[in-house]
């Protein structure tokens, strides 16, 4: 279980994230919506850890960890995966050579057995079919040259072998054609299940007729100003964002 | 200051003496009387800004004991493929029972000292004829003390089955010893080939090694060398690769610097005949305090030429690094199309990095650029890294290896490449945690 209370974080002391308070239950997809500069982003990567934002205020609990506690790696072998908006290319580290080096640290924080070679290989054929990902792309540099729906399917792909508790999807949908997009909310449906939990981080409703959530959040201004059931994506869609942003915080 | 009993160049000149006269005694004395002209230079000489070698002018070095043999088990882990014929040489000594190189029809390959006694003939056009030693210490006294390598002389037409190696090991003794490994490759005209240097020091004995490699290539000519330095923690090195190049031919020279308190490498390519195209590549790893200097120089003396300098230099601790490239354009050499790079990545506050480009063009039609970048890692990469669960020192090591990935990719033989990318990962932060490399 994800427990975000009353979150506040800031970049280059200029406040974003402003009293966020959230909770995933195992197993539960919500979805995080909300206009550009609302806070969806940063959200995500303070949840992955990322040093250039500053937590001001607030906790982020996963299964009991204090996540603020720790550092990137280790939120991500605790079990939080992020995939990234935009995927950073890495030219000269080979896409299987980096995976390997991550599975390998982080079964090793989780105490696991490290994968042979044969164990390694045999995961990767199984989960990239999982997200119909090319296993040729896997003996390039890290996302280099991909295309934008291949970056997405490597994103999910890496979530697939690293298997989180809770997967926070920041806008995997931007730059996808219709036919990756779908291929992509397969992959993560594939992957839904009673101990994992799903934030799925959107401007458009699009995403969520494939990925479909228990709940829906609407940020703006960062803060969560309404939530509801999956009908609330749709309302979004029909009437625009203006139909929460002169409204008050409903849980606040 | 040390108080000298002994000039060293006088010592030199002591242990010239004893060497065999014979078709190569003047360029010897030659070379000897520029080096006691020349010395070693102070940090004021231009040329020797960056590397300080006072403690070299204050060491006196004897030659190796002419006995010195090795059990093969020593040299085991520095073979790179047990199939790859190699010339073993220890502390400047060849060892006949460790080297499995033969010739066979076209293909030469021979001691210099052999070559020297019975056809001196083949070697006066090339011999120290390509790496200046007008104006260097090291060189002057390689070529003065030049007595034995390996030589590699392709008939036109004929091809290399398989990458040669030569290692030059050095163990020294109780007493400093003076080291002057030797390479000669001509290549006929039409000739393809591969060349591989592993310069090894086995402990800590204070050696001075000065490696001077010429690589001669007639037209469509198709040859790659490369130079793997792995010195002992004492081991002063410093050396030449030289390159002529004629016309249609892609010669290649990497340098591959892992190992070794002072890594002075001096490259210089002449491409002499037209559509001529000069690779120069070097990655070198600085720790500790660590020195390199990489000096390069690029001639395009006849127009229609390419060369691509790319060079690289990690840096950590107190390491410091030296990059100068010259490209000189001769007059009447248009269409010349030269690019130099030198990427330096900092990974310590107290490490330094300086890169002198200098281009000398006397044609008007000429497309040369240079680029020099000193950096640290990239945040967003090493972010991305972490977010994955690659603990943060391993993260950057994975960051140092992307970056000395875009040289070891373009390793072509498959058994260096392999033993290069360990050798880096064995020397990181945190490699326990990096995957093997395959």
């Amino acid at each position: 279980m994800l427990q975000i209370t009353n979150l506040h974080a800031s970049i280059d002391d200029t406040p974003i994230l402003r009293g966020i308070d959230l909770t995933i239950k195992d197993g539960e997809v919500h979805s995080l919506m909300g206009p550009n500069g609302s806070g969806k982003s940063t959200l995500a990567k303070v949840l992955a850890g990322d040093e250039a934002y500053e937590v001001t205020d607030g906790s982020i609990v996963l299964d009991g960890q204090d996540l603020l506690e720790l550092d990137p790696h280790e939120r991500a072998a605790a079990g939080m995966f992020m995939a990234f908006q935009y995927p950073v290319e890495i030219p000269g580290v080979t896409m299987k050579y980096f995976l390997r080096t991550a599975m390998n640290s982080v079964r090793k924080y989780r105490e696991q057995e490290e994968l042979d070679a044969y164990e390694f290989l045999s995961l990767v054929k199984e989960r990239a079919a999982m997200v119909e990902l090319d296993t040729d792309l896997l003996d390039r540099p890290v996302n280099g040259g991909f295309s934008g729906g291949e970056k997405k399917r490597a994103e999910i792909f890496q979530m697939a072998m690293l298997e989180p508790s809770i997967c926070v999807l920041d806008e995997t949908d931007s730059g996808l054609d219709i036919d990756a997009l779908r291929t992509v909310a397969d992959g993560v449906n594939k992957m839904r299940g009673a101990d994992r939990s799903f934030l799925v981080i959107t401007h458009y409703q699009r995403l969520l007729t494939y990925i479909v959530p228990d709940i829906v959040h609407v940020l703006v201004d960062g803060r969560i100003v309404r939530s509801g059931g999956k009908e609330l994506a749709l309302e979004l869609e029909e009437q625009g964002y203006a139909l929460v942003e002169d409204g008050h915080p409903v849980d606040a | 200051m040390p108080t000298m009993t002994t000039d060293p160049a006088s010592t030199v000149a002591q242990r010239l003496k004893d060497l065999p006269s014979d078709a190569l005694s003047a360029r010897r004395e030659e070379a000897l009387a520029r080096y006691q002209d020349i010395q070693w230079p102070s940090m004021r000489d231009e040329a020797w800004r960056y590397t300080n070698t006072r403690e070299i002018a204050a060491t006196e070095f004897s030659g190796a004991d002419s006995s010195a043999t090795i059990d093969a088990d020593a040299v085991a882990p520095y073979v790179l493929d047990a199939d790859m014929p190699r010339i073993v040489f220890v502390d400047g000594i060849f060892q006949p029972d460790l080297s499995t190189a033969t010739s066979r029809p076209g293909v030469h390959i021979d001691r210099l000292a052999t070559v020297m006694a019975d056809a001196p003939e083949r070697l006066t056009d090339h011999l120290a004829a390509h790496a200046d030693w007008s104006d260097d210490p090291a060189c002057a006294l390689s070529t003065a003390m030049l007595t034995d390598g390996v030589m590699v002389e392709l008939d036109p037409g004929t091809r290399m089955d398989t990458p040669l190696h030569v290692m030059f090991l050095t163990r020294g003794g109780e007493a400093p010893i003076s080291v002057h490994p030797r390479v000669l490759v001509v290549a006929g005209d039409e000739t393809t080939g591969t060349v591989i240097e592993s310069h090894v020091g086995l402990g800590g004995n204070t050696v001075l090694t000065t490696p001077v490699t010429e690589l001669i290539a007639g037209d469509k000519v198709n040859l790659d060398h490369y130079r793997m330095v792995r010195e002992g923690s004492n081991t002063w090195h410093l050396g030449d690769i030289a390159l002529h190049q004629g016309a249609h031919s892609e010669v290649s020279s990497c340098l591959l610097a892992f190992d070794g308190p002072m890594i002075r490498t001096r490259m210089r390519a002449t491409l002499a005949g037209e559509h001529g195209n000069a690779i120069l590549h070097g990655l070198a790893l600085g720790h500790g305090a660590r020195h390199i200097e990489n000096l390069l120089r690029v001639n395009h003396m006849v127009p229609n030429c390419r060369s691509r300098e790319s060079f690289k230099h990690v840096l950590e601790d107190n390491s410091t690094a030296a990059f100068t490239g010259r490209i000189y354009v001769a007059e009447g050499a248009q269409k010349t199309d030269a690019v130099q790079t030198n990427r330096n990545l900092v990974l310590s506050p107290t490490a330094r990095a300086s890169a002198r480009p200098q281009l000398e063009i006397y044609a008007d039609d000429v497309k040369c650029t240079h680029g020099a970048t000193t950096g640290e890692l990239d945040q967003e990469s090493l972010f991305y890294l972490q977010a994955r669960g690659v603990p943060t020192a391993a993260a950057r090591s994975m960051l140092v290896q992307a970056f000395a990935g875009e040289i070891l990719d373009d390793v072509a033989p498959d058994s260096l490449r392999g033993q290069a990318q360990m050798l880096l990962r064995d020397r990181l932060p945190a490699a326990e945690h990096l995957a093997m490399v395959e």
